[in-house]
């Protein structure tokens, strides 16, 4: 199997006053394209650092991070934005949708900035919105859904743009245990079915279950790698 | 144009902060667009006003007898001259009023814009009881060619009466006036001969010069020659005296300007304050646009957006306002000098809106551009 992405001996550090912190220590990584890797670790251990990195929302300070094919540690501004718009799915733990903005306004947002037009946008979201199972739920806002609906909107908002890579963290930090498991599942399908690569952050050793694959980090490091068998 | 539910969902995320936000743009633009009409309207008075004109007027109480008429005529460089008496009156009801001009044939030479058929002319120095007025009476009154309208004036009859009565012999336009030509011509002669006193007196006269760059001089010259008479005078030229009439309201272009620029001043720090606000509120919604791929520059154009979406409509509603309110009065009974708010005043306004929009929205727009989308999710 291809990797999708790839960090070689990536190094990260911030400034904090003038101290400077080291968060990740020459970290090396594959992620086969279409995996479902949880990344699992205690507070600090630099995995939504790590996260952001894959993600293109910041940059290593040394290393490289390929990502199909693509060396994402080299692009900045206009072009980053646009490599993250084509290729990169975000789910987050209190799904950060628009208040205003209805189900299926939130899910065309990456939308807007393709040269789709608005016809194909209304199909693509409606198609996203589908495969969620929130097509009835189209015209609802962010405050009149439930937190399991509105991180499955989080989700089709993420598959519109037919992202390849999904990054996701802590997506049911916020979520009740069936609701967790339901969101869950639908992340393994779209790993399984649509080979999506999905790389979730995760506290929840139940919610690690789900993936191909766990990692554990600690002290920015990758201390531990587990295998999901299959059942 | 797809962007645009993005922009009007952030213009109402707080509904009540934003009604009155764009109530009190709305506010400020009436009163930019009043004020801009009061300066507009002064202007075209003294731009309509003409260089080569002079009014000779009585310097203290006493009229200026008949026989200035042929002095005034001999100085160097008066071209016509033409003699008047202004005599107000009301018709029916006070606030009907009715200024009246009762003209010498020469006068209507000296007042070419009046528009008035030498047919007409003729026809009201050779109808003692006849008058003139222009459409905007006719309109205003009801009146028409042929009506006889009682007069009731502040000039006495030798009859010890003070009730006027005309008989309408035509109505002129008055289209080409900038001014509200509110003017109703009866017969000299018939009104200086029936007047209780001051007769064989004129109440202006109306010269005209060759040369507009001597204007001052002539004028000086006129004054002269009835110094130390009984009724000196006192001349001025068209524009002078517009511009002296509109300063003894005080310097009305700097008032405007002043009062428009502190009220403008204060809506970019009113409007900026609140865009600030909104944008604070909305950090990590930004953060999440930029993390979807929103560009550094489309997310501060969004902000610039929602501020100018806002900022143009309320100034165009406010300018439309101060038009509509502006035409309310000078239709009214009793306008004022004419008030004028031009399509082209509008396209300033909202020209101005948008320069008004960027600036109170750039602070915060660049505030966002700066952003890292990791802060901003965090709400920092």
């Amino acid at each position: 199997m291809t990797s999708m992405v790839s960090l070689k001996n990536v190094v990260k550090r911030y400034k904090r006053g003038n101290q400077v912190v080291e968060v990740l220590h020459s970290l090396n990584l594959e992620i086969p394209s279409g995996e479902f890797l949880a990344l699992m670790g205690p507070s600090g251990s630099g995995k939504t650092t790590l996260l952001n990195l894959i993600g293109g929302l910041d940059f290593p300070t040394e290393g490289e991070i390929p990502i199909g094919g693509e060396r994402v540690d080299t692009l900045t501004g206009n072009r980053l934005s646009k490599w993250r718009a084509r290729h990169v799915g975000f789910v987050f733990q209190f799904y950060n949708l628009m208040p205003m903005l209805s189900a299926e306004r939130n899910v065309e947002l990456p939308l807007l900035l393709t040269s789709l037009s608005a016809a194909e946008r209304k199909r693509n979201v409606a198609a996203a919105l589908e495969i969620v199972g929130l097509s009835e739920r189209a015209h609802h806002k962010p405050g009149e859904l439930s937190g399991g609906q509105q991180q499955r909107v989080s989700i089709a908002r993420a598959l519109v743009s037919d992202a390849t890579l999904f990054v996701c963290d802590e997506p049911t930090g916020d979520l009740d245990r069936q609701t967790a498991d339901e969101i869950l599942s639908l992340l393994q399908l779209l790993s399984r079915d649509q080979g999506k690569t999905i790389i979730m952050v995760t506290h929840d050793p139940k919610a690690a279950e789900y993936a191909d694959r766990q990692l554990h980090m600690d002290k920015g490091v990758l201390v531990d790698t587990v295998i999901r068998t299959a059942a | 144009m797809k962007f645009f539910p993005l922009i009007w969902a952030g213009l109402w995320r707080k509904p009540t902060r934003t009604f009155f936000t764009f109530l009190s743009i709305v506010v400020a633009f009436v009163l930019f667009g009043v004020l801009a009409g009061i300066n507009i309207g002064f202007s075209e008075i003294i731009e309509a006003s003409r260089l080569n004109r002079l009014y000779v007027d009585r310097r203290y109480g006493t009229q200026m007898p008949r026989s200035y008429l042929e002095q005034i005529k001999a100085v160097p460089g008066v071209k016509a001259i033409g003699p008047s008496i202004s005599v107000g009156g009301f018709w029916q009801e006070k606030q009907n009023n009715v200024n009246m001009t009762a003209a010498k044939e020469d006068w209507f030479a000296v007042r070419d814009e009046v528009v008035i058929t030498p047919e007409q002319i003729k026809r009201l120095m050779t109808t003692r009881t006849g008058a003139i007025p222009t459409a905007y009476y006719a309109k205003r009154y009801g009146w028409k060619v042929g009506d006889v309208v009682p007069v009731q004036s502040t000039v006495a009859r030798k009859d010890g009466a003070n009730v006027w009565a005309f008989e309408i012999l035509d109505i002129i336009p008055d289209d080409n006036n900038p001014q509200k030509a509110n003017h109703f011509f009866i017969n000299y002669d018939y009104v200086d001969e029936t007047r209780a006193k001051d007769i064989g007196t004129i109440g202006r006269f109306t010269v005209v010069i060759d040369d507009p760059n001597r204007a001052g001089e002539i004028g000086t010259t006129i004054d002269r020659l009835f110094a130390n008479s009984q009724s000196a005078t006192r001349t001025a030229s068209e524009r002078a005296g517009a511009q002296s009439g509109l300063q003894s309201l005080g310097d009305t272009n700097f008032l405007v300007n002043a009062v428009g620029g502190a009220v403008l001043f204060m809506l970019l720090f009113l409007t900026g304050n609140s865009m600030m606000q909104s944008v604070r509120e909305r950090i990590p919604e930004f953060g999440v646009m930029k993390v979807l791929g929103f560009t550094d520059l489309g997310v501060l154009l969004t902000v610039l957006a929602e501020s100018a979406i806002s900022f143009t409509a309320a100034g165009f509603l406010g300018l439309f306002l101060a038009k509509a309110f502006i035409m309310l009065i000078n239709n009214s009974p009793n306008p004022p000098p004419p008030l004028l708010v031009p399509w082209s005043a509008v396209a300033i306004g909202v020209a101005f809106s948008v320069v008004a929009a960027v600036l109170s929205a750039l602070i915060p727009a660049l505030r966002v551009k700066r952003l890292s989308p990791i802060d901003a999710l965090a709400g920092k």
